[in-house]
């Protein structure tokens, strides 16, 4: 796989974890779990940590090979989302 | 995701496909159909193309192998002259277009460090050309909108990829 490929991957991931994350918070907000203001706060802390998650972890296991189809792809990113939840997100 | 040659040396080779390609033949055929930016003739395809499916089908991972690194060996030339002739900007396009780490390691080891904004920049710029940020923001968020957001993702993976490897 060419960097170009790679690099683009890396993107992908990395705005899907963080669309992920907003997602998250706008439902506890939606069902009044949480303030806006809170909300604000979280989706901060949760976006910083899981960018500093992304940038730690090589490069080789978020884009390990070039995806046979969307469905693969998307597959990966689910794996890694779960993962950040669980190692970043859910010890805060 | 597509690319765009700005090579002035583009090779008029296309090998076309037929119905009947076995699946190495079309491997062979995406190689180099994918390689009209690379310098080599229609000639030097076509005898690569003979030896690795026709004569030697069990060649074909070797002879592209060693058609991939003939091609690094093509930019890397090219980005010298280019360097010689004190033509930065050709030059970076030059890598740009052939992405391949060594190219970038030669650059950066005759331009310095700063040549990898440029790199990257022109990189992020080629792909927005061909809409790849507006699709990819589609494809993650629902609508284009979000492209400049994807493009930053891409500048700073691209860097840490280029950072890492040199």
């Amino acid at each position: 796989m060419n960097i170009e490929k790679k690099a683009y991957q890396l993107a992908i991931i990395k705005a899907t974890v963080i669309k992920s994350i907003e997602d998250d918070i706008k439902l506890k907000v939606d069902s009044g779990n949480i303030t806006k203001e809170e909300a604000n706060k979280i989706s901060k802390l949760f976006k910083k940590k899981a960018e500093e998650y992304l940038d730690n972890t090589p490069i080789d296991k978020l884009a390990p090979k070039e995806f046979q189809n969307q469905k693969e792809f998307q597959e990966h990113i689910l794996k890694i989302i779960k993962e950040i939840k669980k190692e970043v997100l859910e010890n805060k | 995701m597509g690319s765009v040659s700005h090579n002035k040396h583009t090779s008029t080779a296309n090998i076309q496909r037929t119905n009947t390609a076995s699946p190495n033949q079309r491997k062979l055929d995406d190689d180099y159909n994918n390689k009209n930016n690379q310098g080599i003739s229609d000639r030097e395809v076509a005898i690569i193309k003979t030896i690795g499916v026709t004569i030697a089908p069990q060649l074909a991972p070797f002879i592209v192998a060693a058609y991939h690194i003939y091609k690094n060996r093509e930019t890397i030339k090219k980005v010298t002259q280019e360097i010689s002739e004190g033509n930065y900007a050709d030059a970076v396009q030059t890598a740009v277009t052939n992405l391949t780490i060594n190219s970038i390691k030669y650059l950066i080891n005759e331009a310095g460090e700063e040549i990898v904004d440029q790199v990257v920049n022109t990189s992020a710029d080629k792909l927005e050309e061909e809409n790849v940020f507006e699709n990819a923001s589609e494809f993650v968020f629902g609508d284009k909108t979000h492209n400049n957001l994807i493009r930053k993702y891409y500048k700073s993976s691209l860097e840490r990829i280029i950072g890492e490897a040199t």
